[in-house]
């Protein structure tokens, strides 16, 4: 390497690893840091050990419920939404008629923020003004869809599948699309029926759109937010782990410490997923 | 083991109007190694896949062993196929790729052990059950693909140009050895390919295909001795025949200042039919003899002399009615000619082929 390559190296690599550092590891481990803190923003750090993660545990309300709804929210999403999608997407490979159009259908909800699919989903499920309860002739005894804190969550989990469908049907779509087709066509000759061929020829060879998928599903999951703020700000039934972090960080408690500690509690939890699933793909890569 | 007969069978891709395949009628006898050769869109590789049922027969119907297989899905029609990319799957060992069809099957563990550890020893694999074609070199993973056909014990194989991905010595080595192969198992055939040594030195017989027309089905040594047509007499032997359209005597064919001997019935069919008084004749590069400038052979401009060690080809011109025209010629390459030598070339009495000038068939 000239000189000149180390210093155009350096430019390049430094801006971005700058940046990287700037505004991700940085206010990660910042976050980290303050945990152990307690912090309203002006007065002066106070180190409090563990005593944040104490009373998250121990004393505050509303830590388990929003970690339930969380973890049903990943399930949900893992088991019913990312399923779902498959299937649209091996539905839509199949070259059926209209394809292109159920494609963009499908797709559309994507391009909206989440806040937009909660806003579109209060005009759906609103008590009072909302379609469901029409078209269903509820208009005399409405079912409160948002409003009963044993319904809510589960009528929110649809309205973001709504939206995780579409994303992990694009995504298997065009790994479906670069599946060989030779191989569907040997596991044909070799006997195999149309499910066969799915389950033991193209999933297994859908691995790298799989690791893809699940990272995007355990993120989505967990990161949910704006979905139930725009609907009721996130309480009586809608506590998720994010609402907690940003109303005790940004709320009126601007209990900054605190909140950091939610923070790394669903940090911890999102990488222990996408940590034991990587490193499963990745020792079976080494087979 | 099994017969195989084509009978009318037709193939037009949905938008298209002329057919991928177009009446084929081709009966190909039991353990016969049958060879469809062509260049690329000649539709041989469509026949061969409308025989492994990954492409609809839309007119005329497929036979194996006597029963009508037109309609029936793969599987249920115990062929086994070896891709040009060969299709293993990759998330599976070697041993499993051979073993998925036996396991689809329902055959027993400890003999479908026995059936791919006998395949592989024949394909020299042993020591790579274990590995995923990831794993494994170009030439191993065309013997997995061998192999996987094997194991299977089908009636017929179908193979789709299975040597295309290889080094060109590979290529030579395996050609031997599918061939041997073959002729050990002695389970009949279907081999697809673009190459025509391949086609000539694998096959019991060969088809020549050309615009989804079967053009002459016949066996190496006839193909190139008789071609039925001038495609199948410039598409068989390399370098290829020497073909020109020249004027028709009473005696023969003119070329250059040489007259060409015809008989009588192949005159009087070259004229017939539209011929307009002319006639293409064709001699092999390797059918010619280099004479002296009084002998009465055509002068040939040589512009390109090709040292192969064995043999040395000679291209050059030959003024053919006012115009130039190529001419290859073979010659001892202890002696061959030089760049701008003017040489005299006789074809080999006998040995020159006569088509009909209008619609190309032997005459």
């Amino acid at each position: 390497m000239t000189s000149r390559d180390v210093i155009t190296l350096s430019v390049l690599l430094g801006v971005a690893v700058f940046l990287d550092v700037a505004l991700i590891w940085g206010p990660t481990l910042a976050s980290v840091l303050l945990s152990f803190t307690s912090w309203d923003g002006l007065s002066p750090i106070k180190p409090i050990g563990t005593r944040n993660y104490h009373a998250i545990f121990e004393t505050y309300p509303l830590f388990w419920p929003a970690a339930r709804h969380n973890l049903l929210w990943l399930a949900f999403l893992g088991l019913v939404a990312t399923p779902l999608g498959l299937l649209l997407a091996v539905l839509l490979d199949k070259q059926i008629r209209f394809t292109r159009f159920y494609q963009s259908a499908l797709f559309l909800p994507v391009v909206l923020s989440l806040a937009i699919v909660g806003f579109i989903s209060q005009l759906v499920f609103s008590r009072d003004y909302g379609a469901l309860n029409s078209v269903l002739g509820r208009g005399a005894h409405p079912v409160d869809w948002l409003g009963d804190p044993h319904l809510n969550i589960w009528v929110m989990m649809v309205a973001a599948s709504w939206r995780h469908v579409g994303y992990v049907m694009i995504l298997y779509l065009a790994g479906l699309k670069a599946v060989d087709q030779s191989l569907k066509e040997s596991a044909a000759i070799d006997g195999a029926n149309e499910v066969q061929t799915f389950f033991r020829v193209t999933f297994p060879t859908l691995r790298p759109v799989n690791i893809i998928v699940l990272v995007i599903t355990v993120i989505e999951a967990l990161r949910a937010f704006d979905i139930v703020y725009v609907v009721n700000s996130g309480r009586n039934g809608l506590e998720l782990l994010s609402v907690l972090v940003f109303d005790n960080i940004v709320g009126e408690a601007s209990r900054i410490g605190f909140g950091s500690a939610l923070a790394v509690i669903l940090f911890v939890i999102c990488l222990g997923f996408i940590v034991v699933y990587l490193s499963r793909i990745l020792r079976q890569e080494d087979q | 083991m099994a017969t195989v007969r084509y009978d009318k069978a037709t193939r037009i891709y949905p938008g298209t109007s002329r057919p991928a395949v177009d009446g084929l009628e081709l009966e190909i006898g039991d353990g016969e190694f049958l060879v469809l050769v062509g260049p690329s869109g000649c539709g041989k590789s469509t026949s061969l896949r409308m025989l492994a049922g990954l492409e609809d027969v839309d007119q005329g119907a497929i036979y194996i062993q006597d029963r009508d297989v037109t309609n029936l899905p793969p599987k249920a029609r115990d062929i086994a196929m070896v891709f040009q990319n060969y299709a293993l799957y990759p998330h599976m060992t070697v041993y499993e790729n051979m073993a998925f069809a036996l396991k689809l099957r329902k055959t027993p563990k400890h003999e479908i052990d026995v059936r791919v550890k006998k395949a592989a020893a024949m394909l020299q694999l042993e020591e790579y059950l274990g590995r995923k074609p990831k794993a494994l070199s170009g030439g191993q993973r065309q013997r997995v693909a061998m192999g996987r056909a094997i194991v299977r014990e089908p009636q017929v194989f179908l193979m789709d140009e299975p040597l295309s991905n290889l080094d060109a010595k590979l290529r030579v080595q395996t050609r031997s050895q599918i061939a041997t192969l073959q002729a050990d198992l002695g389970i009949t055939t279907v081999y697809v390919t673009h190459d025509q040594v391949e086609a000539m030195t694998m096959g019991h017989r060969v088809a020549v295909m050309l615009d989804g027309v079967l053009q002459q089905v016949a066996s190496p040594r006839e193909l190139y001795d008789k071609p039925a047509n001038v495609f199948v007499a410039g598409f068989m032997g390399s370098p290829a025949m020497n073909i020109k359209k020249v004027p028709l005597t009473e005696s023969g064919a003119k070329f250059a200042d040489m007259i060409l001997p015809l008989e009588r019935s192949q005159i009087e069919a070259a004229s017939a039919d539209g011929g307009d008084k002319h006639v293409q004749v064709g001699f092999r590069p390797e059918d010619t003899d280099l004479v002296g400038a009084e002998d009465g052979g055509m002068p040939i401009h040589v512009d390109l002399v090709e040292e192969l060690g064995s043999d040395a080809y000679v291209y050059g011109t030959v003024a053919l009615e006012g115009q130039d025209e190529r001419i290859i010629v073979r010659a001892d390459p202890r002696n061959a000619p030089s760049l701008g030598d003017t040489v005299y070339v006789k074809p080999r009495a006998g040995q020159h082929h006569a088509f009909h000038a209008g619609n190309g068939r032997r005459l």
